[in-house]
């Protein structure tokens, strides 16, 4: 792991820099309306003598046209974090919309008033915006150019060079421009101290949660790929000696007795369930996986469907259970991951099996509805009630409670839970439709996807 | 061939499998070389020109596997090759099956008939 520096504290929460660029290139549009509507305001409310109107719209215009310019550059960069690749970029343009701010605030606030303006407070405004967005140091900078404009502006109507406008009455005299000049002075460097102080606190607190948060997901992986070896570990043996086992009962190494040959399948029966909780445990870790949307590609659902049924086959003639599948002859491709989709189909076909009594038959369809490929696994047997059916899909529930199914068919119990999740894990959904005596439809519905429509 | 019976060559790092799997491979009817590894699978395609493979998919090296089909092909594999798969191999697997050129999957534990009826089938063509 890369140790973090300071130099990246900055760039932690300047990861969002466009997105607040965005956000305030947003609000300068509000502030260019704010000042036409206000000198509009001021001269035919309020009643303010000798505004320049002209002048206000002209300033107002000026603003909302750099602005424009921001916003478009910017907006690009509106809806995520820009990472470092746009920093540099961003940075500039943070910087010359603060100036070209201050650039129209000094001429509007000249409109307005000039030294005698109330709204020479919004200088203060872009001192915070500045801590804001950028470093400590540029923060400084930047508030110190604002009050430079303002001081000027202040001095420049005190000694006759610049002329004053919109006189709301108060005389430039050289007490007001000590009083303005000391008490900005003192206001923006407090408001700038203190501003970055809080910002500098807050980035350090968000770089503290980063590392926590960090340090959390290398324990999820840590714990993760622990439980993959484990889940490995404990399969392969118990593969094996089903696989023996199963060798044994053929009568591989000389016929065993019916008794021995019963006794052997009970006990290849009951480690087979146990090898169907390891899989589905394994399918829920897998579906934890962060990479898992990296993982999803077209998936020629038909032939997914297809090697699914084959699969069963063998279960099904040896259930006496007819398995067929009836396929439109071609559907829309979806994206995915096929080994998750073949294990749901996988899961329920499994139980299909199981649960449809001999002479029974299963079919397997497709259907394009639009929107979503919808796969169903319709058998002839029992049905469900629908108290039941609710339960179904949820983890450790079991249809049937009933002490005859215990033991022989367990595993049900992650199964469809497992299925339900993998539907999710596709932005898809899973379900079942069932009457008692009546047999039961169970399907999953895997949205197809605008990017898979062209492959 | 071997003794005039088609020759399998299985590829699996677990003894006990693969020990199996000769056994009921000889009962069906067929001679059978194993190895230990994918090295060892290789050398042994090399010297003994199998007409059919069965390699595991998941040996302890990651791709071990995989990369051994695509060794044999390089050295020029004619015969038919099926994997034999645990359900919980990497998701990613699944779908360079196609691509590497199997001719099948099984998956583990393997079934002795349904096996053998593959292989049959595959070799009569």
């Amino acid at each position: 792991m890369e140790t973090r520096t300071g130099q990246d504290l900055i760039l932690t929460h300047s990861l969002m820099l466009g997105e607040r660029l965005y956000l305030f290139a947003r609000l300068r549009f509000m502030a260019a309306a704010g000042i036409l509507l206000g000198g509009l305001f001021a001269t035919y409310v309020v009643g303010v003598p000798n505004l320049n109107l002209k002048a206000l719209a002209g300033a107002a215009i000026f603003l909302a046209a750099y602005n424009v310019c921001i916003f478009l550059s910017v907006r690009p960069h509106g809806g995520s974090y820009n990472g470092k690749k746009n920093q540099r970029r961003l940075v500039t343009i943070a910087h010359v919309s603060i100036l070209l701010d201050y650039l129209v605030l000094t001429f509007a606030l000249w409109l307005v008033g000039g030294a005698g303006s109330p709204f020479r407070a919004f200088y203060l405004l872009h001192a915070i915006l500045a801590a804001v967005l950028l470093s400590r140091r540029a923060a400084y900078v930047l508030a110190a150019v604002g009050y430079l404009c303002l001081a000027g502006l202040v001095l420049g109507e005190w000694s006759g060079v610049i002329p004053r406008n919109g006189d709301l009455g108060i005389r430039v005299d050289f007490q007001l421009v000590v009083t303005v000049l000391f008490v900005y002075g003192l206001l923006t460097a407090v408001t700038t101290v203190l501003t970055t102080g809080i910002v500098r606190l807050l980035r350090e607190n968000e770089q503290g949660m980063l590392a926590a948060s960090e340090r959390l997901e290398r324990l999820a992986d840590m714990r993760r790929s622990f439980l993959h070896v484990v889940l490995h570990d404990l399969r392969s043996p118990v593969g094996t000696v089903v696989a023996m086992l199963e060798g044994l009962s053929g009568g591989l190494d000389g016929q065993l007795a019916e008794a021995q040959k019963s006794r052997v399948d009970r006990a290849t029966a009951r480690l087979r369930s146990l090898l169907e909780l390891l899989r589905g445990l394994r399918v829920l870790a897998d579906l934890e996986t962060e990479r898992l949307e990296s993982l999803m590609a077209p998936v020629d659902v038909r032939g997914t469907i297809t090697a699914a049924v084959e699969d069963h086959l063998d279960s099904a003639e040896q259930k006496k259970v007819v398995l067929k599948a009836m396929l439109p002859a071609a559907l829309p491709a979806i994206v995915g991951i096929d080994r998750l989709i073949r294990e749901a189909l996988a899961n329920f076909l499994t139980n299909a099996i199981k649960y449809t009594p001999a002479g029974g038959t299963i079919s397997v369809r497709a259907a394009d509805r639009g929107s979503v490929v919808r796969i169903e696994v319709v058998d002839d047997g029992p049905g469900i009630a629908a108290e039941e059916q609710a339960h179904l899909f949820q983890e450790f529930s079991r249809a049937g409670k009933e002490g005859s199914r215990r033991g022989k068919d367990a595993g049900l119990g992650l199964g469809l839970s497992i299925v339900r999740r993998i539907a999710e894990a596709h932005h898809g959904r899973a379900g079942v439709e069932s009457q008692p005596g009546q047999g039961s439809t169970f399907f999953i519905e895997l949205p197809v996807r605008e990017a898979a429509k062209t492959v | 061939m071997r003794d005039g019976k088609p020759l399998i060559l299985c590829v699996d790092d677990d003894a006990d499998l693969l020990d199996l799997l000769r056994m009921q491979l000889e009962k069906g009817g067929y001679a059978v070389d194993t190895a230990f590894t994918a090295e060892e699978g290789l050398l042994k395609f090399k010297q003994n020109k199998p007409d059919l493979i069965i390699v595991d998919l998941m040996m302890e090296e990651i791709d071990a596997g995989t990369n051994l089909v695509k060794e044999l092909k390089l050295a020029g594999n004619q015969a038919p090759i099926f994997m034999l798969s645990s359900m919980g191999d990497q998701l990613d697997v699944s779908t360079g099956y196609r691509e590497l050129g199997l001719d099948g999957v099984f998956q583990k534990p393997v079934n002795a008939e349904a096996l053998l009826r593959t292989i049959k089938a595959k070799l009569v063509k």
